[in-house]
């Protein structure tokens, strides 16, 4: 098998040593392939805050109510390939300055975000959206509390991530 | 894809052969919200006090130990506790009376139990036939936010007269009386 091969390699080299002569008015052409990778990848953005006009509380027990809904943010992202996925966390609101001991009352006011990519309902851990482009938007409404929140000024977050596809 | 990954070890040039993956990307929205200075109260409603004065005028000596407890009040900031109250009155209040007879008797109304120093009110009627005017105190302070129970109490039964000296021992005409306490509870932000 190798004596063949090196017999061929021998041949093919004598071939390719005789020189090749151009004839005059004889078309030549020659084709390169070009090739290109295009790699996986979802687009940057970012996300204005989001706020609540209001957050309810209960007359006489003081616990926040919850179903108070939030502003909406939007985004337009997109991701290039089968397999990219969308999902999100979030960090519950804290009094920005108020702390207390006071078991009868709360610093803390959670709340579920909604987070949709077009008309696609986004699950907190990944909901796989492929190639797509489409406006993000996230949203929230507060929770119920079991314990009077504070009067204050509340801060959280909602943290959304763009995988792109394998 | 293991064999590519070798021959492109031999072969740097092929390397772009591999499509990259980018990294996730993120962004983060903040989420803001305010949670507004009240007191949430069990019940609005006033309190009602009330006596039946007999024949002879004399108040019964029990409206001194009258008190009321309202649990269940929160406040979820420093709050302003204070106090009003309407005089003791007859229920059916006449339009004159003679000059040794009263129907109006002031009293003191104090609620303990939420700010550093009791919240009070005394009515002021200076008539013997007495006015529906509320009576409000010097409001006290609770800085933090509290949650718990005041304690009403009255005391300090006055009867009201009329400026003279045959109106100083006017006794208060018999018949059904009652008065009106309210609490109030106020947020300071």
């Amino acid at each position: 098998m190798m004596k063949k091969l090196l017999m061929g390699a021998v041949a093919l080299a004598a071939m390719q040593a005789v020189p090749v002569l151009a004839q005059t008015g004889q078309a030549q052409s020659v084709q390169i392939d070009v090739t290109g990778t295009v790699g996986s990848k979802c687009s940057t953005f970012s996300l204005d805050p989001i706020s609540f006009t209001a957050i309810s509380t209960s007359n006489s027990s003081g616990f926040a109510t919850g179903g108070d809904t939030s502003s909406p943010a939007t985004a337009s992202v997109w991701c290039n390939k089968a397999g990219a996925q969308v999902s999100y966390e979030h960090v519950a609101m804290k009094a920005n300055t108020v702390t207390t001991s006071n078991a009868a009352f709360t610093d803390t006011v959670d709340f579920t975000p909604t987070v949709k990519l077009g008309t696609t309902t986004i699950a907190s851990g990944g909901t796989t959206v492929g190639i797509v482009a489409d406006t993000l938007t996230v949203s929230a409404t507060t929770n119920a509390t079991t314990a009077i929140p504070v009067a204050d000024s509340y801060t959280g977050t909602i943290k959304v991530t763009l995988t792109p596809g394998v | 894809m293991r064999v590519l990954t070798a021959i492109c070890v031999l072969f740097p040039a092929c390397a772009g052969a591999i499509p990259a993956q980018a990294a996730p990307a993120s962004a983060t929205a903040q989420v803001k919200g305010v949670i507004k200075g009240k007191c949430a109260l069990p019940s609005a409603a006033p309190i009602t006090f009330s006596t039946v004065v007999p024949a002879n005028g004399k108040l019964d000596p029990a409206l001194a130990n009258l008190s009321w407890t309202i649990s269940g009040l929160a406040c979820n900031a420093g709050s302003a506790i204070s106090i009003s109250a309407r005089s003791l009155r007859l229920n059916a209040p006449r339009g004159s009376l003679t000059p040794s007879q009263s129907q109006a008797v002031n009293y003191t109304a104090t609620a303990s139990g939420w700010s550093p120093g009791a919240a009070t009110v005394t009515t002021g009627d200076t008539t013997s036939l007495g006015t529906t005017a509320l009576y409000t105190g010097v409001a006290q302070s609770q800085a933090a936010p509290k949650s718990g129970t005041i304690i009403i109490s009255v005391s300090n039964f006055t009867v009201s007269t009329n400026k003279g000296s045959s109106a100083n021992s006017a006794k208060p005409v018999d018949g059904a009386y009652s008065a009106t306490i309210i609490l109030n509870l106020a947020p300071s932000i």
